[in-house]
């Protein structure tokens, strides 16, 4: 099996690094591409069966647009093919018509038909509860942008805790076999269900890597997220 | 400016900290009620030093104002750390008289680098040190381009502000070129920093190519270059030569200094060479820096240290939801002698209604712990079962751990045959926890030793 971590040497933040890590852990035999921002992504011209980015700043974000401005239409093509994209945290907002804040507009590869607002006056901070069909996601977003006009099927629905914006309940996009979601950290680490499943979409149909650890770290937070006490919304700073 | 909305802010916040006493920086936001624009219109000392940075604030604000102490030099300081517009509008409350004149030689802040654009002009520093720039809290800073963008537009409106700056820290060295800078830094001390798992300078912020460095202190302060663009590490005013047991050796125009040592760790290095550059620039002789450093410590709720029938116990703060600051301390473990017991407690949650964010587990280099001289690792807090699996990615194996929720367990799980030092890592809010569980270390070890 073939992985592509994009731009994983340009500091991916807030956690996301779990994701490759946990990769890793559970496809010891895969072979991991690290491709970095002066180089051609390798899953344009090879077979490759997952690729993944993650959180960015907001300049190195701004800098993987211009490096994937020229490859939009293969990318695309990939999509449509059903190669597996996995995007975390800002990621999502690449694939956008446009990113907007108080500096002007930032042209995204508009792959899908929806824009992101962004306002360094207010960072949203979030515990995430939703639905991926029947598996319990759980996470945290932090973030100065909100997401609008998605029409893509989400990645999940939200139980508790905010969607791609303020008032929308749905969260992220899965189209054929591509997910985005604004969730952030290692997704996959948080939710062993939802790793377990791409896996085995992948193809790989092994126990997860320390599975009864990762589970139990879980159901602990599954429960404590059950709880109504439990205050979601963290801050707006 | 209104004059009756500031009195009255004056007036109510000093008689608030009369009643509510010096730590509670209430006051302050009583002050700011009154008057939004406190800071800027409260009456300021000539010397105005602000301190600000992601890591090592608190500490080199601390030691400055313990070393102007001891030369009678009166100041208003936020040794607490408090360091937000409350924080800050209380410095300026106690700064000044009722008649709104300074009372004080000097102020000397601690300053959140976040909201610099707002608070730093109001405050107008004389003098500004940056410490460094890296990842912290995502649920305040994001990411280090934000406080970096916060202050620089602060300083696009303080163009007379002395700046003394990490020329090692590739993140905050080129904020400005306006300004009169004091860079220092610290030479190759030749320490084993492995790559971070988390490198905060990845790709020149220039040209956006990978730099390399001559050598790397920890993260990604060192003396770093850009091979394609040549954006390098900016020469030192003030660089720390030569660190031993008990010294370090500052090299600057004049010649070079032998200074007693703060601290074995990198990072106070760093800030020790920034205390010594900004009070050589005050014009303090060498010597004198160096008699007053004899008798500075780490503020207590950063480090404490005691021994034990042979066993050294070590309380070092390690910040949480910090991967930059939680790293540099792990990695600190690497470079001191000896077999270790590690206990963190790094959860901070106080009750139900919250649930700390473990995001920043995975920006931390854990892998750090893997070194063979650390003989066990015990985890406590609520979040263990996270710790757990981190702990395991990290590739140390389950033999060399165990984890629990109840901080109480910790005694029971202490095996300290052949182990030389034991570290309680704590984040900065289990602050009175790290004490207790010193305290039933401390107790063990001596009932042991008894039996």
């Amino acid at each position: 099996m073939k992985i592509e971590i994009l731009f994983s040497e340009m500091g991916i933040y807030y956690g996301d690094y779990g994701n490759i890590v946990y990769l890793t852990k559970c496809l010891p035999d895969a072979q991991f591409i690290y491709t970095d921002n002066l180089s051609r992504p390798a899953f344009l011209d090879e077979e490759v069966d997952l690729v993944y980015l993650g959180s960015l700043s907001e300049n190195k974000q701004k800098l993987a647009i211009e490096r994937l401005l020229p490859y939009r239409d293969a990318i695309k093509e990939k999509i449509e093919e059903g190669v597996f994209f996995l995007f975390t945290g800002n990621a999502i907002e690449i694939l956008g018509n446009y990113i907007s804040d108080d500096e002007g507009k930032t042209k995204a590869l508009g792959i899908f038909d929806f824009y992101s607002r962004r306002s360094f006056a207010r960072r949203l901070n979030y515990l995430v509860m939703g639905k991926e069909e029947d598996i319990i996601i759980v996470g945290n977003k932090s973030q100065y942008s909100e997401l609008y006009d998605l029409k893509e099927k989400p990645f999940m629905e939200i139980i508790n805790g905010m969607g791609n914006n303020s008032t929308d309940k749905s969260e992220g996009i899965h189209y054929r076999n591509l997910y985005a979601t604004y969730l952030l950290g290692p997704l996959l680490v948080l939710n062993p269900l939802f790793a377990k499943k791409l896996l085995q979409q992948l193809g790989h149909d092994k126990p997860l890597a320390y599975e009864e650890d990762i589970m139990a770290a879980y159901e602990k937070r599954v429960e404590e997220m059950n709880n109504p006490k439990l205050i979601y919304k963290l801050s707006e700073h | 400016m209104n004059s009756l909305s500031f009195y009255l802010g004056l007036c109510s916040g000093k008689l608030a900290s009369f009643l509510l006493g010096k730590d509670d920086d209430r006051p302050g936001l009583l002050a700011r009620k009154f008057d939004i624009d406190f800071m800027a219109h409260a009456g300021k000392p000539q010397h105005v030093l602000l301190v600000t940075g992601t890591n090592g604030k608190s500490s080199i604000t601390n030691m400055i104002n313990d070393m102007y102490q001891d030369l009678c030099v009166k100041t208003s300081c936020n040794a607490n750390g408090k360091n937000t517009f409350a924080g800050q509008s209380l410095v300026m409350l106690k700064a000044n008289s009722l008649f709104n004149k300074p009372c004080v030689d000097m102020i000397v802040m601690e300053a959140d680098e976040l909201h610099a654009d707002e608070t730093f002009p109001q405050i107008t520093p004389t003098h500004l040190i940056i410490s460094n720039l890296g990842r912290d809290s995502m649920y305040k800073n994001a990411n280090p381009e934000i406080p970096y963008r916060s202050l620089k537009k602060a300083l696009d409106k303080l163009k007379d502000t002395v700046l003394f700056l990490n020329g090692d820290d590739p993140l905050s060295c080129f904020i400005s070129d306006q300004h009169k800078r004091i860079y220092y830094g610290v030479a190759d001390l030749g320490l084993k920093s492995l790559p971070s798992i988390s490198n905060d300078y990845s790709i020149c912020t220039r040209c956006g190519h990978q730099p390399i460095y001559k050598y790397r202190n920890y993260r990604h302060i060192g003396a770093f270059e850009c091979p394609n663009c040549g954006l390098k590490a900016p020469e030192k005013d003030y660089l720390c030569t030569d660190v031993n047991d008990t010294t370090i050796t500052v090299k600057e125009k004049a010649g070079s200094f032998v200074y007693p040592k703060i601290s074995d760790t990198v990072y106070n290095i760093y800030n020790q060479t920034a205390i010594i550059a900004y009070f050589r620039e005050m014009g303090y002789e060498a010597a004198k820096i160096a008699e007053l450093l004899k008798k500075i410590r780490l503020p207590e709720f950063r480090e404490e240290q005691l021994t034990v029938n042979g066993i050294e116990v070590i309380r070092r703060a390690m910040k949480g939801q910090n991967a930059s600051a939680a790293g540099s301390v792990l990695q600190s473990l690497i470079g001191e002698e000896g077999n270790k017991l590690v206990i963190l407690m790094e959860d901070e949650m106080p009750d139900e209604t919250t649930l700390e964010t473990i995001c920043w587990i995975w920006d931390t280099d854990f892998e750090y712990l893997k070194d063979d001289k650390i003989r066990k690792i015990i985890v406590s807090g609520r979040r263990h079962f996270d710790h757990n699996v981190r702990l395991l990615t990290a590739g140390i194996e389950r033999s060399r751990m165990v984890h629990f929720e109840d901080d109480r367990e910790i005694v029971n799980n202490l095996d300290v045959k052949g182990i030389d030092k034991i570290y309680i890592l704590y984040d900065v809010e289990a602050f009175s926890r790290s004490k207790l569980v010193l305290k039933e270390v401390k107790e063990y070890l001596e009932k042991i030793h008894e039996d």
